[in-house]
């Protein structure tokens, strides 16, 4: 569930006056009626949205991360519990995959901003089920699915999964 | 002995990008670095020089980030959210090509054609026309055939095909970076010397979105391989196998076929053939038969690169 989809359009997990004058802004084309009711229906409240720092794979085979805005994604290593993965990279360069897992990484300074809601980073051809063991890979010593997201305007990168962040998936 | 942290490669050179492509292939357990110790480290040694962030001997993606943001290499990508999709190609329609990587190939139907890139030398730029069938020892086994840059201008038929596969269009260099219905399709290609060519429209290797205006290469280019007049060519079905939604195999009457029509062909010398009926440049009242050989020969699928994953 989107923080959109609770009336909170910025993000800032409150329903709060901010979010009617960004209703208000698009009405009629980014925003309708059932963005009033979502905003009417939480008015008021601070959103339990999960984790700050999460990982999915949505209804329709987007494998996608939350990460808050005061961070940025600057890596990702998905792992998937079946094998023979396929998948669709349009966005990415540099993808690396195994039969079931998929690595990625880049630069701190071209990084994906984090937005504190869920984007896709790339896209399944069929279905498959992200490995959520707490397990750490006994080489790696790190779980088969992490995060690797820096702090903005900061230089320390840092590994963020099921092990150390609420709510991971 | 002590290893330098960062040369996850073990090349004894300065770090570079290839040390971080070194350590997400291994996370990703792609083929030649799952164990660690492929590059003649130790494991100890490897995640030594893996665990760039911390002493830990603990690394992640977080450690290839680590490396790409202190070496500042040129080709080093964005990671940017995919806010739509691109256009999809029916999966199961033989006309088709669809891209095939390492991960993939061991899937692939019988009897189709499949792309991909081929990154053993350390090159992105072999593709390569692929399919899998049964050898003439009744074996399933690769057959296939490198895909050159093409570049010509001098088309010399311009007819209107109504089978499977379509003639280049005249204006093609103009369009090469609409993504449209032939990109995913062989073309063919008719010179006006009458030679013939096979050709393809792909994602280009080279293209690299953040590279500069100047230097910035084609989204798209059109590769080919060569086709020649098989006509009077005698075909047997020997050991080949029609799979399901595959090309099917020549059969006598294939004259009365619609131009532009695919058929897959086997010589009586076991030589497998992608054939298509086309006019003849030289009497466009007759049809000819054309086509290129696919060698069965040995192709390690492990390097066909997964920069083809993506839509084409």
């Amino acid at each position: 569930m989107s923080n959109s989809s609770f009336g909170d359009f910025n993000s800032d997990n409150v329903v709060s006056l901010a979010d009617l004058t960004l209703l208000l802004d698009g009405w009629g084309t980014t925003y309708s009626l059932p963005n009033l009711t979502a905003l009417l229906d939480n008015w008021g409240q601070t959103l339990s949205l999960g984790g700050d720092f999460m990982m999915r794979v949505d209804g329709t085979n987007n494998v996608q991360v939350k990460v808050p805005t005061t961070h940025t994604l600057v890596g990702f290593l998905a792992s998937f519990t079946g094998s023979n993965i396929s998948y669709n990279t349009s966005s990415l360069n540099q993808v690396f995959s195994g039969n079931h897992k998929v690595s990625h990484a880049v630069a701190t300074d071209v990084g994906l901003v984090g937005t504190g809601d869920w984007q896709t980073v790339f896209t399944l051809n069929s279905t498959a089920t992200l490995d959520t063991s707490a397990t750490v890979n006994s080489i790696t010593g790190t779980p088969e699915c992490h995060l690797a997201v820096i702090a903005n305007g900061t230089h320390t990168i840092l590994t963020k999964h099921t092990g150390n962040s609420t709510d991971f998936f | 002995m002590p290893h330098t942290k960062g040369d996850i490669n073990n090349d004894n050179k300065d770090i570079n990008i290839n040390d971080a492509k070194w350590l997400l292939s291994h996370l990703a357990q792609k083929f030649t670095t799952s164990s660690g110790t492929e590059n003649d480290y130790t494991l100890a040694e490897f995640k030594e020089a893996a665990s760039c962030i911390t002493q830990d001997n603990v690394f992640s993606a977080a450690d290839a980030s680590y490396i790409l943001s202190n070496i500042k290499d040129t080709s080093n990508y964005p990671l940017a959210a995919i806010t739509a999709h691109g256009p999809t190609f029916p999966s199961t329609d033989y006309k088709y090509s669809p891209a095939v990587t390492s991960e993939t190939v061991s899937t692939i139907d019988l009897a189709r054609t499949y792309v991909g890139a081929q990154s053993s030398q350390c090159s992105e730029t072999n593709i390569i026309l692929l399919m899998k069938n049964k050898n003439v020892q009744n074996n399933d086994d690769y057959f296939w055939t490198y895909m050159k840059d093409f570049n010509r201008t001098d088309a010399k038929a311009n007819y209107t095909y109504t089978g499977d596969i379509t003639l280049l269009p005249s204006n093609y260099s103009n369009d090469i970076n609409m993504v449209d219905d032939n990109v995913n399709k062989l073309m063919i290609f008719v010179a006006t010397d009458n030679t013939f060519s096979f050709v393809k429209k792909v994602k280009n290797p080279e293209y690299n979105s953040t590279t500069n205006y100047l230097n910035q290469k084609n989204k798209y280019k059109y590769v080919y391989t060569i086709a020649t007049d098989v006509t009077n060519e005698s075909w047997t079905n020997l050991n080949f196998v029609a799979g399901t939604n595959s090309i099917p195999f020549i059969s006598s009457n294939w004259s009365s076929e619609n131009d532009g029509k695919m058929f897959l062909g086997r010589t009586n010398k076991g030589h497998t053939y992608l054939l298509v009926k086309i006019k003849d440049p030289i009497n466009a009242s007759a049809s000819i038969l054309i086509g290129t050989n696919l060698i069965n020969a040995t192709i390690n699928t492990n390097y066909l690169d997964s920069i083809y994953t993506e839509y084409l």
